[in-house]
C-alpha cells in the first residue's frame, strides 16, 4: 500500500487512480441511492384529468340556473333574460347559444366552472363557445340536450282556435206532413201552419206543395203565406193529373218561391195557410212532399247537446161540413230517434174541437165517402195510432160541446228512426162523419201549450252523436231523378249527422226507404207516411250514401223530392306550429280556423284561442351535443 | 531496486484494482436500487391510485341501502345526480376510520374532505374531512387545503371530484397515500 503522506509529497502524480477517490464516489453514490427515493412523490395527471371533465358536465347538467351564486346571473333571472330558472345550467347555456347569445353562455359556464377548472373548453353541438387548447391531449365528456336548436327561442308557443260563434247560411225545413181533409167543394179544409224562422235575414224561401184532391177546378185552392195569397193558378202547378191510386181524383205538385211573402220583422211568427176543397169524390188534402225551404242566416253558439226535447206542432185544421158533404180531420207527425238515443218521454197532447158524440151506428149511418172499411164495431169518433199501435180510441159522448184535450204518453211506443202519430176525428179512412165543423186545434202564436202537439226528450251519448267540437251544416239537394215509383238517389257525404229524404209524391201510399241497404223506413198503416223520412247517422258514411224510395204501383215520387243532409263541420283547428312569440301562434291558429270555415261559407264571429307554452316538450327542438373538454 | 527510481507514469496495480472494483460493485449496487426505487413508485402508485379512484367514485354514488345508515352500510355513496347529501355526508363523518377502510376496500391511509367554491373546507362537527386521524387540518375560521397536513406520506394520490354542495359547485377530494 502507498503511503498517503509520501504521495503527496511525491511529485508528478498526475493521472495515478487513489483506492480514497473511489471510496468517495461510491459514498456519493450510496448517498443518492438513500436519498432520492425520500424526495419521490407520485401524482395522477390522467385520471384527474378524466374526472374533471366528467363531473364538470354532470354539474352543469345538474345545477339549476337559480341556484348560480352570481350576481349578474341572478340580474339575468330578475330581468327575465333567463326565463326558465328552473332549468338546468346546461340546457341554459344551450338556450343563450341558441339565440346567439354566446356572451351571457360564457359568463354562465364561468361562473360555475371558473372556480373547478383551469383550462376547459365548452362545445355547444360543435361550436365552441368558450375555452381555447389547453394541452397535447384532449379529455371529452358530453351531454345531450334536448329543446333546443340553434336560432329559435327555447321556450316556444303553439296554439288552438275554436270557433265559439259563427254565421253561416242554414237551410231549414219545415214540413207539412200529410193532413186534411176538405170534403166540400166551396169551404173544404182551412189548414194552418206555423213556421218559425230563428232569423230575419232570409235569402231564400220555397213553397213545395203536394196535394190530393177530388174534381174541383185546382183554382179554387187558396194558398196563402202570412195572409198574402200567392195566386197560384192552374198553369203554376208543375204536376196536375189524375191519379193513377184513386178514381175521380187528383193529384198536384208544385213549388213557388215565397221568400218576399216570409215575415222579416216577425220570423218566427210565419203562417202559411191553405184552403183545399174538393166536390163530388174523393176528399182534398195534403201529400207527402209539402215543405217550405228556408235558408237564412244564423248565428250560432257551438254547443253541443246531449239532451234533446222537441215539440212539434200539429197544424190547425178546420175542417167543414156543407151540404152532403161531412167534416173529419186527420194528421200525421213524425217523431225521429237517433240510434242510440235514450227517450226519456213522448208525449201527445190532443185538442180537437166539434168532435161528435156518435155512436158507432150513427157514425155508419152518418158516413159519407168509401166507408166500407167501417162497422158496428170499429166506428170511434176519434183514435189516434202511433206507428201501428193503438194510442187510444173512443166514441164517447161526454165531451163537453164537443171539445176534447187529453194528453197521451207515448214514450213506452217510441222506436228508434222515424215514428208516425196519426190522428183521426170524425172520420176514418175515406169516411167522413163530421157535422158542421170539425177542428184539430193549435194556436201556436197565442196558446201554444193549449195547441196539439207531439213533445218528446232523449238522451244521447256524446260518443255517438259525434257532434262535439263541430258545426253544423244544413243542405238540401233535389234528387232530379225520373218520375217513378222506385227511385235511387247517390250522394257524398263528409261526416253526415242526420238527413231527412224529402219526398214529393203525387199519389203515395205506403213508402219504403233504404239507406245504404239498410232499412230505415216503412209506411206503418196505410197514408200515414209523413212528410220527410229520418236518416240517422249510424245509417250512414262518409263518402257515397244510397237512398232507395219505393212506393206503391202507380204512385210517384217526383223529381223535386230531395235530400235534406247535415254534416258537421270541425269548429277548431288543432294545434299549430311552434312560434316563438305567443301573439304569432294565435295568429296563425286562427287564420287556419278562417281558412277552414271560409270553405264552408261560415264566417267566424267569436273564437276562444287557447295556448300552450312549448317549453317543457323536449321533442320539439334538438337535441344538440354539449361538451367539456379539458386538457393535459 | 534503485531508491532514486523516479515514480512519474507509473501505476500501482493493487492500488487501481481495488479502487476500480470498489467503484465498480457501488456504481451496479446504485442503479440497481434506483431501478427498484422507480418499480416499487410505479406499482405502489397504481395500487393507491385504484384506491382513490375506488372511494371517489363510490363517494359518487347514492351508496346502498339507498338511505343507509351506519349499522347497514355497505356502499357509503353521499351523491344524489352529483349533489352532495348531506345526511349522508354526516353518516359518512360517523363512521370510525376502521369501518370506512373497510367500506372503501382501503389498504392505505386516506382523507376526505370537502372545498367550497370559497376554497373553505366544509366543516363536519369539529372536523375539516373524514379518514385518517393524524390528519390535522390547522388554521383560521376559512381552513384550506394549503391547511391540510398529512402524517408523512411516501406517495400521495389525490383524487378530486366535482360535486354541488348546497345548491353551488365543490370539490370532493379523496387523499390515499402511505
Amino acid at each position: 500500500m502507498v503511503n498517503l503522506q509520501n504521495l503527496r509529497r511525491m511529485s508528478g502524480t498526475k493521472g495515478v487512480f487513489f483506492t480514497l477517490d473511489g471510496i468517495l464516489a461510491a459514498t456519493l453514490l450510496i448517498a443518492a441511492v438513500i436519498i432520492i427515493p425520500q424526495f419521490v412523490v407520485s401524482t395522477t395527471p390522467t385520471a384527474k384529468t378524466t374526472f374533471e371533465a366528467q363531473d364538470s358536465i354532470n354539474v352543469l347538467a345538474e345545477l339549476k340556473v337559480s341556484e348560480v351564486n352570481s350576481a349578474y346571473i341572478q340580474s339575468l333571472i330578475a330581468s327575465e333574460v333567463i326565463s326558465n330558472p328552473d332549468q338546468s345550467v346546461l340546457e341554459q347555456i344551450g338556450a343563450f347559444w341558441a339565440v346567439d347569445d354566446i356572451a351571457n353562455a360564457q359568463i354562465l359556464s364561468r361562473e360555475v366552472l371558473g372556480s373547478l377548472l383551469g383550462d376547459y373548453e365548452l362545445v355547444v353541438d360543435g361550436e365552441s363557445i368558450y375555452g381555447s387548447i389547453g394541452g397535447t391531449q384532449v379529455i371529452v365528456f358530453k351531454r345531450m340536450v334536448s329543446g333546443i336548436t340553434k336560432g329559435r327561442e327555447q321556450e316556444g308557443f303553439s296554439a288552438r282556435a275554436i270557433a265559439t260563434k259563427v254565421k253561416k247560411n242554414h237551410t231549414e225545413i219545415f214540413r207539412i206532413h200529410p193532413q186534411g181533409s176538405g170534403n166540400d167543394g166551396g169551404q173544404g179544409v182551412k189548414i194552418l201552419t206555423h213556421v218559425d224562422v230563428p232569423s230575419n235575414n232570409i235569402s231564400n224561401a220555397t213553397l213545395h206543395i203536394s196535394i190530393h184532391y177530388g174534381n174541383s177546378n185546382i183554382n179554387s185552392m187558396g194558398f196563402k203565406v202570412n195572409g198574402n195569397d200567392l195566386g197560384i193558378d192552374q198553369s203554376d202547378w208543375l204536376y196536375d193529373a189524375e191519379s193513377n191510386v184513386t178514381d175521380n181524383t187528383n193529384v198536384a205538385y208544385t213549388v213557388v218561391d215565397v221568400t218576399d211573402s216570409m215575415s222579416i220583422s216577425n220570423p218566427s211568427e210565419n203562417y202559411i195557410e191553405f184552403e183545399l176543397v174538393s166536390q163530388n169524390s174523393g176528399h182534398a188534402h195534403i201529400h207527402p212532399g209539402s215543405r217550405v225551404e228556408v235558408t237564412y242566416e244564423s248565428t250560432e253558439e257551438a254547443e253541443a247537446e246531449t239532451s234533446v226535447t222537441e215539440r212539434l206542432y200539429f197544424s190547425d185544421i178546420l175542417s167543414r161540413e156543407t151540404g152532403k158533404k161531412r167534416s173529419g180531420v186527420w194528421a200525421v207527425m213524425p217523431i225521429n230517434i237517433p240510434s242510440g238515443a235514450s227517450v226519456t218521454d213522448a208525449t201527445l197532447h190532443l185538442h180537437g174541437k166539434d168532435i161528435e158524440g156518435y155512436s158507432m151506428q150513427q157514425v155508419l149511418s152518418r158516413g159519407k165517402g168509401n166507408c166500407s172499411g167501417l162497422n158496428s164495431t170499429n166506428a170511434y169518433n176519434i183514435r189516434a195510432y202511433m206507428n201501428d199501435n193503438l194510442v187510444f180510441n173512443s166514441s164517447s159522448s161526454n165531451w163537453p160541446n164537443g171539445e176534447f184535450e187529453q194528453d197521451y204518453d207515448l214514450t213506452a211506443l217510441v222506436q228508434p228512426n222515424t215514428n208516425v202519430v196519426s190522428l183521426y176525428m170524425n172520420m176514418y179512412q175515406d169516411c167522413f162523419w163530421g157535422k158542421g165543423d170539425t177542428q184539430l186545434y193549435a194556436d201556436v202564436f197565442l196558446d201554444p201549450d193549449g195547441s196539439s202537439y207531439v213533445e218528446y226528450s232523449y238522451d244521447r251519448p256524446p260518443s255517438s252523436s259525434g257532434e262535439f267540437g263541430t258545426i253544423e251544416i244544413t243542405a238540401s239537394e233535389r234528387f232530379n231523378t225520373p218520375p217513378g215509383n222506385d227511385v235511387t238517389f247517390d250522394k257524398t257525404l263528409i261526416a253526415p249527422k242526420r238527413a231527412f229524404i224529402e219526398l214529393a209524391t203525387l199519389d203515395s201510399q205506403d213508402v219504403t226507404n233504404w239507406a245504404n241497404g239498410n232499412l230505415v223506413f216503412q209506411t206503418p198503416r196505410p197514408y200515414v207516411t209523413p212528410g220527410a223520412i229520418f236518416i240517422d247517422n249510424s245509417y250512414m258514411q262518409s263518402g257515397t250514401n244510397i237512398f232507395r224510395s219505393l212506393d206503391c204501383i202507380g204512385c210517384t215520387i217526383l223529381p223535386e223530392s230531395s235530400l235534406t243532409f247535415t254534416t258537421l263541420v270541425p269548429n277548431s283547428v288543432p294545434y299549430g306550429e311552434p312560434f316563438d312569440l305567443e301573439q304569432d301562434a294565435i295568429d296563425d291558429a286562427e287564420d287556419r280556423l278562417e281558412d277552414l270555415l271560409d270553405g264552408m261559407n261560415i264566417e267566424v264571429l267569436e273564437i276562444n284561442d287557447e295556448t300552450i307554452s312549448l317549453s317543457n316538450v323536449p321533442s320539439l327542438w334538438g337535441p344538440v351535443l354539449v361538451e367539456v373538454r379539458t386538457w393535459r | 531496486m534503485a531508491q532514486s527510481l523516479s515514480t512519474r507514469g507509473q501505476v500501482w496495480n493493487v492500488d487501481f484494482i481495488i479502487g476500480a472494483l470498489l467503484f465498480t460493485v457501488v456504481a451496479v449496487f446504485f442503479f440497481i436500487q434506483l431501478q427498484g426505487i422507480e418499480a416499487v413508485d410505479t406499482d405502489k402508485t397504481t395500487d393507491l391510485l385504484n384506491q382513490a379512484r375506488y372511494i371517489s367514485d363510490e363517494l359518487l354514488t347514492q351508496g346502498y341501502p339507498q338511505n343507509w345508515i351506519n349499522i347497514n352500510v355497505i356502499r357509503a355513496g353521499i351523491t344524489d345526480n352529483q349533489r352532495i347529501n348531506q345526511s349522508k355526508l354526516d353518516n359518512l363523518h360517523d363512521l370510525n376510520y376502521s369501518k370506512l377502510r373497510t367500506v372503501f376496500r382501503a389498504r392505505d391511509d386516506f382523507f376526505i374532505f370537502l372545498e367550497k367554491d370559497d376554497g373553505c373546507l366544509v366543516q363536519l362537527d369539529t372536523d375539516y374531512g373524514i379518514g385518517h386521524s393524524a390528519v390535522n387540518v390547522s388554521g383560521g375560521s376559512c381552513r384550506q387545503v394549503g391547511d391540510i397536513t398529512l402524517p408523512d406520506p411516501d406517495t400521495l394520490i389525490p383524487i378530486t371530484r366535482f360535486v354541488i354542495y348546497n345548491g353551488e359547485p365543490a370539490k370532493l377530494t379523496t387523499y390515499v397515500w402511505n
